[in-house]
């Protein structure tokens, strides 16, 4: 158990590595133009005079902030309104096609819109983020309703459970560690969101930072900004799965899909 | 206590064909009796018992529980599952407490029960033990006191020790005979095992299946506080050849 741990740590690390010899080679011997990669060293100076010059820690909290706003929205809404879908078949007949097309319209295609309606400020952020983690997750947690054994919920009958005990307090719990691992992989799209939106238009964020970099050909500062967001999207992943079984004792290991 | 009255249940097969599982059941239970049914698997034997449960729907049968027509499960009638059915997020006091609860019964009133069935059932040493690190024996332990703990008029046990290996099982079946003589309660016992129904019961019916009919009753004449040296006597012996015999 242990050695296999350090084994796929080491073997993950081994990527990283491998990534980055490649990545050494081609920008040192110019063989790639800086234009196009900076080599490490660039890029690490990029970096520090981002958060030194631009002040690139004030963007990163405001993207994290946006992120969390709208992600606590959508879960808020997704949840109670995933377990309604998953427990009633009339109900799910009712909303999901409509979900499922929402779900399927790319979200930048939905961006110029949300600015039409709600300008280029925070509003329109978090709507985009919560828009698409919302139709994204809500399914998800629909799924994992179906998950809860048929005996369990009798047994609970059995036991005097009325309807409303089965819901919140025996299909719920069931599925907590499944909505949590559904919550882990639907951040994800929080970010891909934010970026688009950041990236359209904005006036602060780690997207806007990108694209700023990108319009004076500051390349490692262009690198730097994507590094930023795939290490932010590693910590949070990481930190999730450390935490799952400190919070769910009881359940077996589920099979991380994503 | 109990009344069966013609019950019947079919089902509809996956071509559309109707098969019968219970036909034409009529018996009677009362208070305080160890009634098994035996029969092989598919007989409707466990259809019979999640009807009674109020699991399982029939329209035009009759099941009278205490003067009233059974509608849908109730904590009246407990049930024990044969995968014991546990709540999983739940330590084994949680578990065992988890009826009262849901009756809205006090903290103090359903930790003052569950430590009676804890030790009933010796389980104090696992009270915080989650499902997921016990044995089988275990937790159909705790399936048993949880329903116990709910206090129900009638407890129907759907092939308890069936996932059990013949070792533990066997002490199962002393654990429950055991058991019954401390907490005297109403049982329907449902198994495909003979010598577990004669060991345990007061009566035991015989079911024929497809379809499923009760084919002969049988009474059994010991008394409490049995323990496995019977089923070595001769009269254990000859009741079990007779049972099988009418299979």
């Amino acid at each position: 158990m242990r050695r296999s741990k350090w084994a796929s740590v080491g073997l993950g690390s081994l990527s990283f590595a491998v990534i980055f010899v490649i990545w050494s080679a081609v920008t040192y011997t110019r063989f790639v133009s800086d234009v196009f990669l900076p080599t490490p060293s660039e890029l690490v100076h990029g970096a520090v005079m981002l958060f030194v010059q631009r002040g690139f820690l004030w963007d990163i909290g405001i993207s994290a902030l946006r992120i969390i706003i709208g992600f606590v929205i959508a879960v808020m809404l997704a949840i109670p309104i995933g377990i309604a879908l998953g427990l009633s078949r009339r109900a799910s007949q009712l909303l999901e096609p409509v979900v499922d097309f929402i779900r399927y319209i790319p979200n930048p295609a939905l961006i110029p819109l949300f600015i039409l309606w709600f300008g280029v400020g925070e509003t329109e952020k978090i709507i985009v983020i919560s828009q698409t983690v919302f139709f994204q997750l809500v399914l998800m947690v629909a799924n994992s309703v179906s998950f809860t054994p048929k005996e369990i919920i009798e047994s609970a009958q059995t036991l005097g459970a009325t309807r409303w005990h089965i819901i919140t307090r025996v299909i719920f719990p069931y599925i907590k560690p499944r909505i949590y691992d559904d919550l882990r992989i639907s951040i994800g799209w929080a970010w891909t969101a934010l970026m688009a939106a950041e990236i359209v238009g904005a006036s602060s964020g780690i997207g806007l930072i990108i694209v700023e970099a990108q319009r004076l050909l500051r390349t490692p500062n262009v690198v730097a900004g994507i590094l930023t967001i795939g290490i932010l999207g590693l910590i949070t992943d990481i930190t999730m799965k450390l935490l799952y079984p400190v919070f769910f004792p009881w359940a077996p290991k589920l099979e991380h899909h994503a | 206590m109990l009344e069966l009255i013609h019950v019947s249940k079919s089902f509809r097969s996956a071509d559309g064909a109707v098969v019968p599982a219970v036909d034409d059941i009529s018996m009677t239970i009362s208070e305080k009796e160890f009634v098994s049914i035996v029969g092989p698997s598919g007989c409707g034997k466990t259809t019979l018992l999640r009807m009674i449960a109020g699991l399982e729907t029939s329209a035009g049968s009759h099941i009278v529980f205490n003067g009233h027509p059974v509608h849908g499960p109730d904590r009246e009638r407990g049930m024990v599952f044969q995968n014991f059915a546990l709540f999983p997020w739940m330590t084994v006091e949680e578990n065992i407490g988890s009826g009262l609860r849901f009756a809205g019964k006090s903290d103090a009133e359903t930790q003052d029960i569950v430590s009676r069935y804890l030790k009933l059932t010796g389980l104090e040493k696992f009270a915080t033990a989650y499902p997921m690190t016990l044995s089988g024996g275990m937790k159909q332990r705790v399936a048993i006191a949880r329903t116990l703990a709910s206090d129900p008029q009638i407890i129907l046990m759907d092939e308890p020790f069936g996932a059990l290996d013949t070792q533990t099982r066997s002490q199962m079946q002393e654990f429950l005979a055991d058991l019954w003589v401390k907490d005297s309660k109403t049982v329907i016992f449902v198994t495909h095992d003979i010598e577990e129904a004669i060991f345990l019961s007061d009566r035991v019916f015989l079911m024929s299946p497809r379809p499923g009919q009760i084919k002969q009753e049988f009474k059994i004449p010991f008394g409490p506080g049995r323990n496995h040296e019977l089923k070595f006597s001769d009269e254990f012996f000859a009741l079990k050849k007779e049972i099988m015999r009418m299979m």
